[in-house]
């Protein structure tokens, strides 16, 4: 292995850099439970106490100033706009007057108020504890009536032009939202140890009244919540209690080296995780080469995107094992309907886009179990076995409509796979179905979305399911991936199946051991269709919903994106080539707008981040299409 | 205007890579001479024009040495473009016509005659209007010189082939200035009379004083149109001399020539051959793109190997594909006196025949694949070996594939780091080793090899050629092998079979005589020649 000069110094310096972030960050996290630090957060917890309550004068003093003011200027007759102005400038005359007098940190050394506080984050960390487990239960529920919600006005949307419904990454996007808690009503044990609070907190406020003289009796009990809300107590982490503190201005009783220090010992989390990541960028210019070789462009660009993500992440305090858990299911979602790519790429006729008359097949089957009412394991067997027996044939027919378009197929497969989905609308509408599930309410014809939740959702999701570290793992669906994985796999291994993928890799080779290369192309675009049908009866049951009409338009390129960022090419593709791009892919996507989310916050803005990062990735594996063939 | 040499192209050289195709080859042209050159396939004909036309294959793969002499100028030529300026126009082997324009438009594509009008004068000359009249004027003129009294706003499309010929010709007519027109295989699809005419046409185009360079490998089309004869072998000059001078015979030994090389035969037999008919083959057609046969008999003895020679294009690798029904074909095949069916390679494959594909990286073999794939993939298909498990649920023995695969590699010596390498990432003869490998994998009675020196270096040729040997002398195969190196069919083959115009023209020992080779390839046989 040979490296350049500039590989060695580059991948040295990140080294270097990777090593000296690393033994920062390992003294922050051991300064975290010194006993200096310990000091120092009780001094800080004393400041947000006491400047919560000097914040309260302040504001007061200020907002009189305001009054005061106001007052002048209409007496002396000042015009609206200059009303407005003198307030606001009388306004930060008294703001900065009162924050010279309040903001003193003379007071933050006595005893008492330690002491008393101390006491109050005692009695309180019962309360804390109970109030985030029951806030936790309420945000469930809060997240599960909102996705609901969604879903009913997608439901009850009539057919637009475009018909989609509600995407799943809308879906996705919605979830990350905050929390709305004024529905929120406290058990009555909480209430309980809420009221026994009382007696502590009177303590520490006549602690505070003796410093800040100034403070109105009245005041006692509008600084209750926010002075709670400030010492809190229970079990929150060290960067969480510090962020609290300095969200109050406490980090300002820092200067020189204790800021440099303090911010170090805050931030050992996310300079552990630079560090991460500045070892990896050392790995991979180190191992550039062979990296190159194994890996292919393509998925190496994909893979440091994946881990950038993960950093960014990780920055922007994403919950990580939530996400990780959505990686999982959408990768079990997926892979199914990416599977389906990979026979037909075997057999020659490149990436199958028309796997949508599959689609169409299993949607049918999974629409007679609904219209029977069968629920549970029965309802998804018959949902397979029915998709199946119908794709059979309307795979032949395709199969047999490629050979006759030899040479052109990727445009006749895209074209079909959308003129198939059209037609569709039309037979949705006129398909008799007569269960009141599935039909309108008013009139005839089928809705564009169906809740599985009472017939089959989630079943395969739930099967055996557990949560590890905080990661939710979908046994059921991964299991039943695989198990397609494995069948393909061992097809791959038999006598047809070694034969269609020679005549897919190279027709006149197979033709010239006798192999009937025409029949190879069938069996191909033939399996490839079923998977397609069983490929969206578990993309369904696990989303929770069934789209018709134009839902499954862009199926095909999310599917041909997968197994080509995987590493396939349109002529050569491996079982492993969809296993490991249907994670890259729908891990980059579900990262990507998680950290585009975060980053931008924006509620429109965020939106074009998805729609851009999801076409984006389907854009960039299209165009790398020449995969990493060797020879 | 007397000038001795109308073209000169003295001493030129030209390297690819390693590999010289022209050493020191000088080409003089008088003119309103015909003067023809003469070789074998790869005798370096093509380079030279197409160091006379200037194109970007000679610039791009670092020029030549030699001098260019125009009308005793000294010229460089950069593009064919600067190739038209001299006056040196050429008439292609394949047609460059466009299908959908007259015979008016494609004489003047590009040249077209245009007179001002409105909008011309207002906005400049790129766009005054055609002046259709003018150009079928010199359309007919230039068809009239050919001798074809076609209507010159007939669609090129509509033409009959050997036509098309000659539109080719009437556009290099009519460009003015023309001062030689080269002329790369002209005949090679014209039918006998059309030929004649042809020849005709060179002969009166040359009489105004236009010199005429004529690629070719019909010898007795050189004798009757011919002044002056230049022959290459191997990218040397052999000769150049006046046509009244010499003849078929000895241009013929010119052309092949063994060049002082000794003929080494092959280690002899141990046993005599049995004398039984192994191959029995009777009006073969086969329909291959440039390769056609048409109506070819031949037998094959049990145990010999059988060389296949001729020229490119006259039909020599269209016998192993139509047999092993790769193209259409048909007539009839006996195997050991079986009636074989064609057009079906797998029963071809079934009943004792194999292939190696002349086509190796295109029908040889999956480069993407590995070496053990690419050797036990017919196996696998015809004979359902390899595979392990009961009934319908059978799959790929890794074990087996495997040791076989070494046993090959082992018996072959085909180098590469293990089995499991794709076969893209071997060389040439390592990679015609594992064709090889695959074909003898069937355990066949009856091999054919087709072109298995091709594209690969001295010492893998060597070493193909010598496999081929043993296995014929150990295990009793018969081969039929195709090739277009006569020196290698000679080396190892008991008959050396030449085909030309898709039919035998003749069928030689390897010690027979060089004339009669060159003979043979332009489709004359050994009694005619004589004759001559």
């Amino acid at each position: 292995m040979k490296h350049t000069r500039m590989q060695w110094t580059t991948s040295i310096l990140l080294a270097v850099l990777a090593l000296s972030l690393l033994a920062v960050s390992i003294w922050g996290f051991a300064r975290r439970g010194g006993t200096e630090t310990g000091e120092t957060m009780l001094r800080m917890r004393n400041y947000a106490v006491l400047r919560t309550a000097s914040g309260a004068i302040v504001n007061e003093l200020t907002l009189q100033a305001k009054v005061d003011a106001r007052d002048y200027g209409r007496a002396n007759n000042f015009s609206r706009n200059q009303i407005s102005a003198y307030m606001e400038e009388q306004g930060a005359i008294a703001r900065a007057a009162a924050e010279e007098k309040y903001y003193k940190t003379d007071g933050l050394d006595r005893a008492e108020l330690s002491a008393a506080v101390e006491s109050l984050e005692l009695s309180l960390s019962d309360y804390s504890r109970l109030e985030a487990k029951e806030k936790t239960a309420y945000a469930e529920t809060w997240r599960e009536s909102q996705a609901v919600l969604a879903a009913q006005a997608a439901v009850q949307e009539t057919v637009g032009a475009e018909g989609e419904g509600l995407s799943e990454e809308a879906m996705l996007a919605e979830s990350g939202d905050e929390v709305d808690y004024s529905g929120f009503v406290p058990s009555q044990e909480l209430s309980a140890l809420a009221d026994s609070l009382t007696p502590a907190y009177d303590t520490m406020y006549n602690v505070l009244a003796l410093t800040l003289p100034d403070l109105r009796p009245e005041t006692r009990d509008e600084l209750r919540e926010p002075l709670l809300s400030v010492v809190q107590g229970g079990d929150s982490s060290f960067a969480v209690e510090y962020d609290r503190y300095a969200s109050k201005g406490a980090d300002g009783l820092f200067i020189g080296e204790e800021k440099t220090r303090m911010t170090i010992t805050r931030q050992a989390g996310n300079i552990a995780v630079l560090a991460a990541a500045a070892l990896i960028m050392a790995l991979t210019v180190f191992y550039y080469r062979p990296l190159k070789r194994s890996l292919g462009m393509p998925r190496l660009v994909i893979t440091l995107f994946f881990l950038l993500l993960c950093v960014m992440a990780a920055l922007y305090n994403i919950n990580v094992p939530g996400m990780l858990s959505t990686v999982l299911w959408r990768t079990g979602m997926y892979g199914v309907l990416a599977l389906a790519m990979l026979p037909g790429i075997q057999s020659g006729i490149s990436l199958n886009m028309g796997m949508t008359v599959g689609i169409v097949a299993g949607l049918i089957s999974t629409l007679v179990a609904l219209e029977m009412n069968m629920t549970g394991w029965g309802a998804f067997f018959f949902s397979v076995v029915g998709g199946i027996v119908l794709a059979v044939p309307i795979g032949l027919l395709y199969g047999k409509l490629l050979n006759r378009l030899k040479g052109s197929e990727m445009t006749v497969s895209t074209y079909v796979g959308f003129s198939f989905v059209s037609l569709f609308c039309i037979a949705w509408m006129l398909l008799p179905f007569k269960n009141p599930k599935l039909t309108w309410a008013l009139g005839s014809g089928l809705r564009t979305m169906h809740n599985m939740g009472d017939s089959f959702g989630q079943i395969l999701d739930e099967f055996m399911s557990f949560n590890v570290l905080g990661v939710h793992v979908p046994t059921g669906l991964l299991l039943f991936f695989l198990l397609c994985c494995l069948l393909m796999w061992l097809f791959s291994r038999s006598k047809p199946g070694i034969a269609m993928i020679a005549a897919g890799a190279n027709h006149r080779f197979a033709e010239a051991a006798g192999v009937n290369v025409n029949r190879m192309r069938i069996i191909g675009t033939t399996i490839s269709t079923v998977i397609a049908a069983v490929g969206i009866i578990v993309y369904s049951q696990s989303f929770g919903f069934m789209q018709l009409y134009n839902g499954p338009k862009q199926m095909g390129f999310v599917a041909a994106s997968a197994i080509l960022i995987g590493g396939a090419t349109v002529s050569r593709a491996k079982v492993s080539h969809v296993i490991i791009g249907t994670f890259l892919f729908q891990g980059v996507l579900a990262l990507g707008i998680q950290v585009a989310n975060a980053a931008i916050s924006e509620g429109g803005l965020s939106e074009v981040m998805r729609i851009l990062i999801s076409n984006g990735i389907i854009l960039y594996a299209l165009t790398q299409s020449g995969g990493d063939t060797r020879g | 205007m007397s000038l001795n040499h109308i073209l000169e192209m003295n001493n030129i050289s030209k390297q690819y890579g390693e590999s010289a195709v022209l050493r020191d080859v000088t080409l003089k042209v008088r003119p309103g001479e015909i003067h023809a050159l003469l070789g074998e396939n790869g005798a370096g004909k093509s380079t030279l024009m197409n160091i006379l036309f200037g194109m970007p294959v000679i610039h791009g793969t670092g020029g030549f040495q030699g001098e260019v002499r125009i009308s005793d100028q000294p010229v460089t030529i950069h593009s064919p473009q600067d190739a038209m300026t001299l006056g040196i126009g050429m008439v292609h082997q394949e047609f460059m016509l466009i299908p959908g324009f007259t015979i008016t438009e494609n004489i003047k594509l590009n040249r077209e005659l245009s007179k001002p009008n409105l909008i011309s004068r207002i906005l400049g000359h790129e766009l005054e209007s055609l002046d259709h009249a003018a150009m079928a004027a010199d359309a007919h003129k230039a068809l009239t010189s050919v001798g074809v009294g076609i209507a010159q706003e007939t669609l090129v499309r509509t033409l009959p082939v050997g036509y098309m010929q000659f539109v080719e010709i009437a556009r290099e007519i009519d460009k003015t200035g023309v001062k030689l027109l080269v002329f790369d295989e002209p005949t090679a699809v014209l039918t006998e009379s059309e030929a004649d005419q042809l020849i005709s046409v060179m002969k009166s185009i040359a009489a105004s004083g236009i010199a005429i360079i004529f690629i070719t490998h019909r010898l007795h089309e050189v004798m009757k149109a011919a002044d002056t004869v230049t022959v290459l072998r191997d990218g040397k000059l052999v000769g150049s001399k006046p046509i009244a001078q010499t003849s078929l015979v000895e241009m013929a030994g010119m052309m092949i020539g063994r060049g002082g090389e000794e003929l080494t035969g092959p280690p002899a037999r141990k046993q005599p051959l049995s004398g039984r008919v192994a191959l029995e083959v009777r009006t073969l057609h086969v329909d291959m793109p440039g390769e056609s046969l048409h109506g070819l008999d031949l037998d094959v003895m049990e145990g010999e190997i059988v060389g296949i020679g001729g020229l490119a294009g006259q039909g020599k690798v269209g016998l192993p594909n139509g047999v092993m029904g790769l193209y259409p074909a048909s007539g009839s095949v006996r195997l050991f006196g079986q009636e074989m069916p064609l057009n079906s390679p797998e029963s071809a494959l079934a009943h004792g025949m194999s292939m190696v594909s002349e086509d190796r990286r295109g029908v040889g073999l999956l480069l993407d694949e590995s070496i053990e794939d690419n050797i036990s993939f017919n196996a696998m298909q015809v004979k359902g070996e390899f595979f392990t498990g009961k009934g319908p649920f059978k799959i790929r023995s890794a074990r087996k594939v495997r040791a076989h695969a070494n046993t090959m590699i082992h018996d072959l010596d085909i180098r590469c780091q293990s089995p499991a390498q794709t076969a893209g990432t071997l060389s040439g003869g390592n990679q015609q080793k594992v064709c090889i490998a695959r074909a003898l994998t069937m355990n066949p009675h009856f091999l054919f090899v087709s072109e298995p020196t091709r594209g690969i270096d001295i010492g893998a040729k060597a070493l193909v050629l010598d496999t081929l040997v043993r296995l014929n002398r150990e295990q009793g195969l018969t081969i039929v092998m195709v090739s277009s190196e006569l020196m290698e069919l000679r080396s190892i083959c008991d008959r050396i079979v030449i085909v030309a115009e898709g039919q035998v023209a003749d069928i030689l020992a390897p010690d027979s005589p060089d004339a009669a080779f060159g003979l043979a390839m332009s489709g004359i046989s050994t009694q005619e020649g004589q004759n001559v």
